[in-house]
């Protein structure tokens, strides 16, 4: 059966959040940021931007009734920064004015001073000086330390996978509306309706059957709104709650990649023990993610990160370590993969850097190596209905990685301005973990 | 007061002539099929298409409305996914729908335009790669590109059916396209002639990259509207010399025979260039005189010796496109000055022409480095060059000792690779988001490799170079 | 987490609205639960509507993240929609006067011992509602089995794996250091796949967005902590001109699991991995090219890393330039 959004989404008639018919007297909330990325912020001055007509009012943490506190797994996040900043783009104040135009406007007014402190970008550097949101987590099967000795084979390395923007076509927003009794029902483009109500009912100080959040559809997320769709959700209800009037916000696309965090960078160190025949009988790693300014769902990612340092393959002896480094760059979050994908990218750096070392292709080690049935996990869990052995000979069989790897060379050979490069990825990818723990 | 005709009626606005198309379609007029996604023309949710009467027939082109300036719809015919829609769904719809391209469904309206926008075009572009084409300037994060690649695929096998000729009274009988459309033409003729652009202060000719630098100011005022002036439009070749319009946009320069003919590679060059819908609202005066460092186009004119023509209180007066340039975004043009169309010399038949560039994505993306060369052979011997690039300096340069040096020299490996070397003299990029110095030293080197590769694949090849 | 609910009304004339927790965002979710209502009631789809994500009528969501949503909120509705079809059967068994066992609902008819009863959907539903049959049902599910105990950082924390492999070839342009990823061929583990044109769009996107993550996307700050990679002109994901010439997807039928939907296996979030591939087959083509290379592992693999791994001796090109330009200096002070 064909996506059932498929005929409104050619003709254009699906709903999005910017496509909610406004209420009258709907006012536009546009975000104030911190213009650098660490520094405590000695004065804003916002009455230039507050005497420009159509500037209804400018929210920051003062205007807070409950917590100003956004963090979902650890309370590390405020809402609108106060006395210092911690990433650039981190939100100071909400400007809400008759139009998102003079709010633009009114944002060019605000001036601020801010005293610099010094900026890490780098995960390895925060490690080294003990800024870590959660204490460090390691995981273990049998004992690599007592194997390296044996193995034909070890070679260690670094491997680096940079962050990833989410991009959903459509950016972050809510739409906040006042109902009777303090009732305030906000429409956000959020993956976690919950998540939105609990923070906003935080913020707020009111129980969350005062907050109703409504989701038609996204227009893309990725991972992107699960946790941090929640301030543009809150600061409209706030806004709306206290000016009773309906409040809307959605962001520019150049506001969203700036306030945003994206896919945790990682670097990460291996080291990887094989027997003459390509056995792999020791894999040690250590993960250093870079988490941004806050918590945010970083421990989660990590943890599955940990989960996934292994990917498809068995391997009797492991340690994988893993950090979350707080640096000052944008709260680093959820996307597709959730932090499995760096684990394994580890992995498979380790894979290839063996492989060309013992000058095999990468893919016979790989094939040597999958996981079977029964085999243990390093987090304890034995695996069944694995599937990974039939998926390789059934790709071996439709498609002959051995056939394909000579016509590779073949074309390598015979052209000097174009090469080839062929890999085979697999993986074993695994659901319904417990998470925010 | 504006007025054009927005689906199947005629609007009129009040709007400065700088306010953004979008914003009208979207909030004046709630229509909200067409999406918001950047602002900036690089994603294309936005997308809509520009229907204007052309020697009388009515023709089609895509446009990101999130770069068009309110001005630049007068006079003409604007599609949006509303004045698409019917009870049953168009055979672009269908496919969409049929070949499961459609995720999350924000980017979906914007390959809709696109596509109808396809299968409007002349007859000859009826094939797959132009459906493709008409699609590169559409990002479907979810991604659902194969998906679409197979709709592209159906839809150019339907059009195969369509005959030469009178493109929408099929589009129409074959419910790609409404009925209302017959009646466009008359409509169109039946309105109130464009006014003659108000006398606001910016000059704005297609805004691609105007809008996205100064949009906050642009969009509250009256503009002087450049882009419809028939006196700044149109490609001739005159005793051997071509003159283009300061107004001739990449899709003007793309669907010309004469330049086809000089330049036969031309497609491939351009397909470098933007997207469809950016190409087609583009212009060759907006690129010259942004003075971007990396402009395509400037690379492109300047290795053709091109000649701007240039009106001003004071008179008219050409220069050298190559002399145009005093420093980053500095101009040898006043302020009440305008280029009114660049001219360049017809390449003779002893001469070849290439235009290399790199970017991080290969299509809809800002060069890293660009560079273009015009070269003159006498025998096996070179009897001139123009080479430019963009990305290696604070602006698009002419690489003048490259060229004195290459001038004369017989066409072997080693003279390339000496003339590389010179070639390194004669820039100075800098480190930023599209690449380090050394790169852009390396890949300005590589690109230089490239045309000699591409021009003479019986003389020249990597093997040689390395 | 690992837990999700759904809320079902069935409206007096025989109209199904559906709420879960779960929240559309293309991945199709809202498909799925109109398929799981759809095929437990064994009525047509256009029957069943699905609501909007309201916290109002489903309370306590978990987000819609890490694939499981269709699974959780999946197995939510399937038992919301079995206990209503549970009652409606027991409505239609006192009316014929037959044990409930002996009812069963199929294509909007009521079979009694298998024997069409020629009362239709419409009509039960009517009946029941007269009746004063409840036509409103929670649904409520916890994934069991999975523990995790972090103390020892041991456990079950997955109720089920996913499989999968792709091959891929890419070709890279050595004269100018760019690529592109001609073809990738996958054998992907989907159980029982609930909706094969959906799943087919996830593992195509996956894919996709894994191969931009290994390539062209590239985030950057600048040591002062600034986005400079701040807008879509300067952060490029892919285009349809850089999608793999050649997909090919080659479904494995596997016996599924009964923790996923209908035995079918989460979808979502597996296909990303596949894009993994790129980056090492674009390093095996560099070393084609440059035997010299030592391997480096640093993604995304852009077209700048590319050439400067291609030729190494791009470090001498500013040499000689630096070199020049002094020279340059001596003569024109």
């Amino acid at each position: 059966m064909k996506n059932i959004d498929s005929n409104g989404h050619v003709r254009g008639t699906s709903v999005y959040l910017d496509d909610i018919p406004v209420i009258q007297g709907t006012l536009f909330g546009l975000v104030f940021d911190a213009p650098m990325a660490h520094g405590s912020i000695e004065a804003v001055d916002y009455s230039k931007a507050e005497a420009l007509p159509g500037v209804v009012r400018i929210f920051t943490a003062n205007d807070i009734p409950g917590e100003n506190q956004i963090g979902g797994i650890v309370p590390d996040e405020p809402l609108f920064a106060e006395g210092d900043i911690h990433f650039q783009g981190q939100p100071i104040a909400l400007i809400v004015a008759e139009s998102e135009h003079i709010a633009a406007k009114a944002r060019k007014l605000i001036d601020i001073r801010i005293v610099e402190k010094p900026v890490i970008t780098d995960p390895r550097e925060a490690q080294a000086k003990g800024q870590l949101i959660i204490p460090p987590r390691t995981f273990r099967l049998g004992d690599p330390a007592a194997q390296w000795a044996k193995c034909a084979h070890v070679f260690e390395g670094r491997a680096d996978s940079n962050g990833q923007e989410h991009l959903y076509i459509e950016t972050q927003g809510a739409y906040a509306v006042p109902m009777e009794n303090g009732h305030i029902k906000i429409h956000s483009s959020t993956q976690g309706p919950t998540a939105v109500q609990r923070t906003a009912a935080r913020v707020l100080g009111v129980p969350m059957h005062k907050i109703e959040v409504d989701v038609t559809r996204l227009g893309g997320g990725f991972g992107g709104k699960e946790d941090q769709a929640t301030p543009w959700g809150v600061m409209a209800a706030l806004a709306a709650g206290q000016l009773k009037r309906p409040v809307k916000i959605a962001l520019h696309r150049l506001d969203d990649m700036r306030m945003t965090g994206k896919r945790h960078p990682y670097s990460s160190d291996y080291r990887i023990g094989l027997s003459t025949d390509g056995k792999i009988l020791a894999y040690e790693v250590t993960f250093y993610q870079n988490a941004g300014a806050a918590a945010d769902l970083s421990p989660a990612v990590m943890e599955r990160t940990l989960f996934h340092c292994t990917n498809a393959y068995f391997i009797p002896h492991v340690t994988a370590t893993a950090y979350s480094c707080r640096t000052n760059l944008p709260p680093n979050t959820a996307f597709r993969g959730f932090g499995g994908p760096q684990g394994m990218f580890a992995i498979e750096a380790a894979l290839a850097h063996a492989a060309r070392e013992m000058g095999i292709p990468k893919h016979l080690l790989q094939q040597k190596n999958l996981l079977t049935e029964g085999a243990e996990f390093p987090y304890g869990q034995i695996a069944e209905g694995v599937e990974i052995g039939k998926i390789w000979q059934t790709l071996e069989a439709k498609f002959s990685i051995e056939k394909t790897e000579k016509a590779v060379a073949a074309f390598n050979n015979a052209n000097a301005q174009v090469k080839k490069g062929l890999p085979c990825s697999p993986f074993a990818s695994a659901f319904h973990l417990q998470k925010h723990l | 007061m504006l007025e054009f005709m927005l689906n199947d009626r005629v609007v009129r606005t009040s709007k400065p002539s700088g306010s953004l198309l979008l914003d009208f379609i979207r909030y004046d007029q709630r229509l909200t099929g067409t999406k918001i996604g950047c602002r900036e023309g690089d994603c294309g949710a936005c997308t809509v298409l520009m229907g204007s009467l052309v020697d009388g027939r009515l023709q089609y082109h895509s446009a990101t409305s999130c770069l068009t300036p309110v001005g630049n719809a007068a006079g003409k015919h604007i599609v949006t996914v509303e004045g698409l829609n019917m009870d049953q769904l168009s055979p672009v719809q269908q496919a969409i729908v049929e070949e499961g391209g459609t995720q999350c469904g924000f980017c979906t309206v914007g390959f809709v335009l696109s596509l109808t926008g396809f299968c409007l075009q002349a007859d000859q572009m009826a094939n797959y790669p132009a459906a493709i084409a008409a699609i590169d300037g559409n990002i479907c994060r979810c991604t659902g590109y194969k998906s679409l690649e197979r709709a592209a695929a159906r839809l150019t096998d339907a059009l195969a059916a369509r005959p030469n000729g009178d493109a929408i009274a099929w589009l129409v009988a074959n419910q790609f396209l409404p009925e209302y459309f017959q009646q466009v033409p008359d409509q169109l003729r039946a309105m109130q002639p464009a006014p003659a652009s108000a006398n606001g202060k910016p000059r704005v000719s297609g805004g691609t990259d105007l809008y996205v630098q100064q949009h906050d100011t642009l969009v509250e005022q009256e503009v002087t509207l450049l882009f419809d002036r028939p006196a700044l439009k149109g490609i001739t070749v005159e005793d051997g010399i071509c003159t283009l319009g300061a107004q001739t946009t990449v899709a003007d320069m793309l669907h010309s025979e004469a330049l086809q003919t000089m330049f036969p590679r031309l497609s491939e060059h351009l397909k470098l260039v933007s997207s469809t819908p950016i190409r087609a609202i583009s212009t060759l005066g907006g690129n010259f005189v942004n003075a971007s460092p990396i402009g395509d186009m400037t690379a492109f004119f300047i290795a053709l010796n091109a000649q701007l023509h240039i009106d001003g209180p004071n008179g008219a007066r050409r220069i050298f496109l190559k002399n145009l340039y005093h420093g980053y975004k500095t101009l040898d043009l006043a302020p009440d000055e305008l280029i009114t169309a660049v001219s360049f010399a017809v390449p003779p038949a002893n001469s070849r022409f290439n235009f290399e560039k790199v970017s991080k994505r290969t299509h809809l993306d800002i060069a890293s480095v660009n560079t273009a060369i015009l070269i003159f052979m006498d025998g096996n011997a070179i009897a001139e060059v123009h080479l430019s690039a963009g990305g290696i300096g604070p602006v698009p340069t002419f690489l003048e000792k490259t060229c004195a040096w290459l001038q004369g020299k017989e066409l072997i490996a080693e003279t390339v690779r000496s003339a590389a070397e010179i070639l390194q003299t004669e820039i100075s990029p800098i480190s930023d988001v599209r690449g380090a110095a050394a790169y852009k030293r390396l890949l300005l080197r590589q690109l230089f490799y490239a045309h000699f590769i591409t021009l003479f694949p019986e003389t020249i090849n990597l093997d040689l170079l390395r | 987490m690992n837990q999700a609910r759904a809320l079902v009304h069935i409206y007096s004339d025989g109209s199904i609205g559906v709420s879960t927790g779960a929240v559309e965002m293309g991945q199709g979710v809202n498909t799925k639960m109109l398929q799981v209502a759809a095929r437990v009631f064994d009525v047509q789809p256009q029957r069943v509507k699905l609501e909007t994500t309201n916290t109002t009528r489903v309370a306590n969501t978990s987000p819609s993240a890490a694939s499981a949503t269709a699974d959780l909120n999946g197995k939510a509705l399937g038992k919301a929609c079995t206990a209503l079809l549970e009652r409606l059967r027991t409505c239609a068994a006192a009316h014929f006067q037959v044990d409930a066992t002996a009812i069963s609902i199929r294509q909007e008819q009521v079979f009694k011992n298998g024997t069409a009863t020629g009362m239709h959907w419409e009509q039960l539903v009517d009946m029941a509602f007269l009746e004063r049959v409840c036509l409103t049902e929670n649904g409520h599910y916890a994934t069991p089995v999975i523990r995790f105990d972090k103390g020892i950082e041991k456990g079950h924390p997955f109720a089920y794996h996913v499989y999968g492999l792709a091959l891929i070839t890419v070709a890279v342009d050595c004269i100018r250091g760019t690529y592109a990823v001609e073809s990738v061929k996958i054998v992907h583990d989907f159980g029982k796949s609930m909706n094969p044109i959906v799943d087919r769009g996830q593992i195509e996107g996956g894919l996709v967005q894994g191969i931009g993550w290994m390539t062209m996307e590239e985030v950057r700050y600048d040591p002062d902590g600034r986005l400079a990679s701040g807008t879509l002109s300067t952060y490029k994901i892919p285009d349809i001109y850089s999608v793999p010439a050649e997909v090919v997807i080659e479904p494995l039928d596997t016996p599924g699991n009964d923790m996923a939907i209908f035995k079918s296996k989460a979808v979502g979030e597996p296909p990303l991995m596949y894009g993994l591939g790129a980056y090492f087959a674009i390093q095996q083509a560099v070393a084609a090219f440059n035997p010299e290379y030592p391997f480096r592992f640093d993604a995304p693999f852009t077209p700048e890393k590319v050439l400067m791994t291609l030729y190494p001796d791009a470090a001498d090109l500013e040499q000689l330039a630096i070199a020049s330009a002094s020279l340059e200096n001596r003569i024109n002070p």
